[in-house]
């Protein structure tokens, strides 16, 4: 008798699970995030942190699987009330599909997959419920595997569902990427010149590949946009509106640039910044094009996924290279990365400026609106702090006295770096050898030799100095309300 | 086929404890909710689910929630998530320069994988007060590393591998005998509490006595 629950319960969760994009399982979860007020979302990804989405996700399956079971126990006596229970279930999730912020096709299309796992799972239900009363009213045996084979049945059906969404589920903007090829830059970003990767074993490569570039952002599931039927739209304080497909998006004078882009969530000494080499548009020739109405102070940029960020409209205006971006090392935007379009704002925290699958950017004011992060307790303005990390030594790293070689990298995207200095435990601070400054947007790496090393346990310090004459503070502070300060330092040990 | 319902109904009402228990908590700590990074598409696995030692059931009594919990810490670098922890307030002072001002091992722990023997505040307090004077001096600070270290091995040890002898980051190595609720380390010198606890970058084994690395 536990075994029909059992069936029930995992028949209709599972197939509830596999059926669709957005599934009507992360269409619960994006309503789940959307109306948790912002503390409760805070304490999850506080809690959970790079696993928020997979807890949220298991736990609408946890619970669907619960109350499924729940209707299966009941629906042994009380067929009637369980089917209702299923129904009300399915309503939700059809509703949650109905308002899913993150879907990207139409509203119709959007709502075929929960509409769908209503019908399967009450098919499956009844099913189930009536080849197990005939189970029950006639003696064991035969009819037993009648139900038995309903289980399987409904069970194939779920590996079926499964595979069809693995074999066909992958996002058509793959096969969009695919079929693009990124038209010459009027613009080519000069050779990277030479100097800019220092000789030491273990530094971070000068610039970072697409599959080491990292990733924060907020979506459940990859936006699918494909180029064909993107279409960024530029308005509000504008004289006039513009439209730009992803065909007339490359037609237009397309600039190259590298840039290094840093998250807000990035700890001292922390993964969270990248530096890649970013083709597109520049956002004020855009701009132009529309025409910005005095009184303007921000853009608000918008995603697919309808995620929003407040940028000031004097970084995307002035002399930086602010653009939206098609293209990242030479290849199409990888999917993860923002594909179709992103923007890209040197010197801006990504929480204000990099807003990956980008399809509208609104010429506002800040006293007009909030954005996606804004309202979470984060600043509006959002410069990134310079600073400077230790990539060598990695944590209690061993040297040879005669061969005490480190470095690492430091950054003050718009201004850039002036100096940096190492100690070794408390000693004086020694000046490191800088690299070659390729831009002012980029990072600058920086090595340093201990000619006289001691052996034992020591600990390397850093600080930059930018070229405003601005030094880094020792004080910690934490990644709220508009990222991390302080010194980065390492034990190693040398022998 | 009932033992696939039990399993399947246990698994299901333990994540859905999990679930509401982070959306359901007012227990909001006012820092680092960040916008942070998307991990790979795995699905989420049970913080809980690889934890040996007596001592487990306690430690998930004493912090049934929040950062310093099982799962709380499972999202955190070591030393962040060990600074939440209540069990642990010496080892963070020790590791964090607030015990010797010339020892500061956050930034270190954080930023690689270990496995971490984290000796608890009884732990410490089993120790002489003279003893944790010196640990805080300047002259104390290379012995308060040396031991500090002996506690950490390179890379991620799960419950099931742990028994043996593996070469801490101190360059001493460090003795593990035995399994499940009965794990001792450093030839008997303390025992695992509970073991097996996750946190970001580290597998963290809270034992009972503060290890003695063996004179250099």
């Amino acid at each position: 008798m536990l075994a029909a629950a059992a069936g029930v319960a995992t028949g209709t969760a599972v197939a509830a699970l596999l059926n669709g994009v957005p599934s009507p399982i992360e269409s619960v979860g994006n309503r789940a995030i959307d109306l948790a007020p912002p503390m409760l979302k805070d304490f999850a990804v506080e809690q959970f942190g790079t696993n928020d989405k997979p807890v949220l996700i298991g736990g609408v399956v946890a619970t669907l699987a619960l109350l499924a079971a729940i209707a299966g126990v009941i629906g042994r006596t009380r067929p009637a009330i369980a089917t209702g229970g299923v129904a009300i279930i399915g309503l939700i999730a059809v509703a949650a599909a109905a308002v899913d912020r993150t879907a990207t096709a139409s509203r119709a299309l959007t709502l075929v997959p929960s509409l769908l796992t209503v019908a399967v799972s009450l098919a499956a239900l009844a099913i189930l419920l009536t080849t197990l009363r005939r189970t029950r009213e006639a003696p064991a045996g035969l009819l037993r595997r009648d139900f038995l084979k309903a289980v399987i049945g409904v069970g194939a059906l779920v590996v079926v569902g499964g595979v069809v969404n693995k074999l066909y589920g992958t996002a058509a903007a793959v096969a969009s990427r695919a079929g693009i090829r990124l038209p010459k830059p009027a613009v080519a970003a000069p050779p990277v010149p030479a100097g800019t990767q220092v000789d030491v074993a273990g530094i971070s490569p000068y610039v970072t590949a697409n599959r080491d570039f990292y990733r924060v952002d907020t979506a459940l599931r990859i936006p699918d946009v494909p180029a064909e039927g993107w279409n960024l739209r530029i308005h509000g304080m504008v004289d006039n509106e513009v439209n730009l497909s992803f065909r007339e998006l490359l037609d237009m004078p397309l600039a190259e640039h590298r840039i290094t882009l840093t998250c807000v969530s990035n700890e001292v000494g922390g993964p969270y910044l990248g530096n890649a080499v970013w083709t597109g548009v520049l956002v004020k020739d855009l701009l132009e094009q529309a025409g910005v109405k005095s009184g303007a102070d921000a853009v608000k940029s918008t995603s697919a996924d309808k995620w929003t960020a407040g940028t000031p409209l004097e970084a995307l205006t002035d002399e930086r290279n602010s653009m939206v971006a098609i293209g990242m090392n030479g290849e199409p935007l990888p999917l993860a990365h923002g594909f179709p379009a992103r923007l890209v704002v040197p010197g801006l925290y990504g929480y204000v400026s990099a807003t990956k699958w980008l399809t509208d950017l609104e010429v506002t004011r800040f006293a007009d609106f909030k954005a996606y992060w804004t309202t979470r307790q984060y600043d509006a303005l959002a410069p990134i702090k310079f600073s400077s990390r230790i990539d060598v030594p990695k944590s209690f790293q061993t040297f040879p006295a005669d061969r005490v070689r480190v470095g690492g990298v430091a950054w003050a995207q718009t201004v850039g770096i002036e100096q940096v200095e190492v100690r070794v435990d408390k000693g004086p601070w020694q000046v490191a050898k800088l690299g070659t400054e390729d831009t002012v947007e980029t990072w600058r790496q920086w090595s340093w030799q201990w000619d006289d090393a001691t052996p034992g346990n020591h600990t390397l310090t850093v600080r930059a100095t930018t070229k405003d004459g601005d030094t880094q503070t020792s004080d910690r502070a934490s990644i709220r309300p508009n990222g991390t300060t302080g010194w980065h330092s390492v034990q190693f040990r040398v022998e | 086929m009932r033992t696939t319902v039990k399993t399947f109904a246990v698994t299901a009402a333990v994540s859905l404890s999990l679930f509401t228990a982070a959306c359901g908590s007012s227990d909001n700590k006012s820092e680092d909710a960040a916008p942070k990074a998307e991990s790979t598409s795995s699905a989420a696995a049970d913080p809980a689910a690889d934890l040996v030692g007596a001592g487990c059931a306690d430690y998930a009594k004493a912090v049934p929630e929040g950062a310093g919990s099982v799962s709380g810490m499972s999202q955190d670098p070591v030393a962040t998530a060990a600074s939440n922890n209540p069990l642990l307030k010496t080892l963070v002072k020790a590791v964090s320069g607030q015990l010797n001002p010339d020892v500061n091992l956050v930034d270190t722990l954080n930023g690689a994988e270990f496995t971490v023997f984290a000796p608890v505040d009884s732990a410490f307090a089993k120790l002489d007060a003279k003893t944790l004077k010196t640990l805080s001096t300047p002259a104390g600070a290379d012995t308060l590393t040396s031991v500090l270290t002996y506690h950490v091995i390179p890379g991620q040890i799960a419950p099931a591998d742990i028994d043996g002898s593996n070469k801490t980051v101190n360059g001493a190595d460090l003795e593990v005998t035995g399994s499940g609720n009965d794990i001792k380390v450093g030839g008997g010198q303390a025992t695992v509490i509970c073991g097996g606890v996750k946190t970001a970058n580290a597998t963290v084994y809270l034992i009972d006595n503060v290890l003695m690395p063996p004179a250099a």
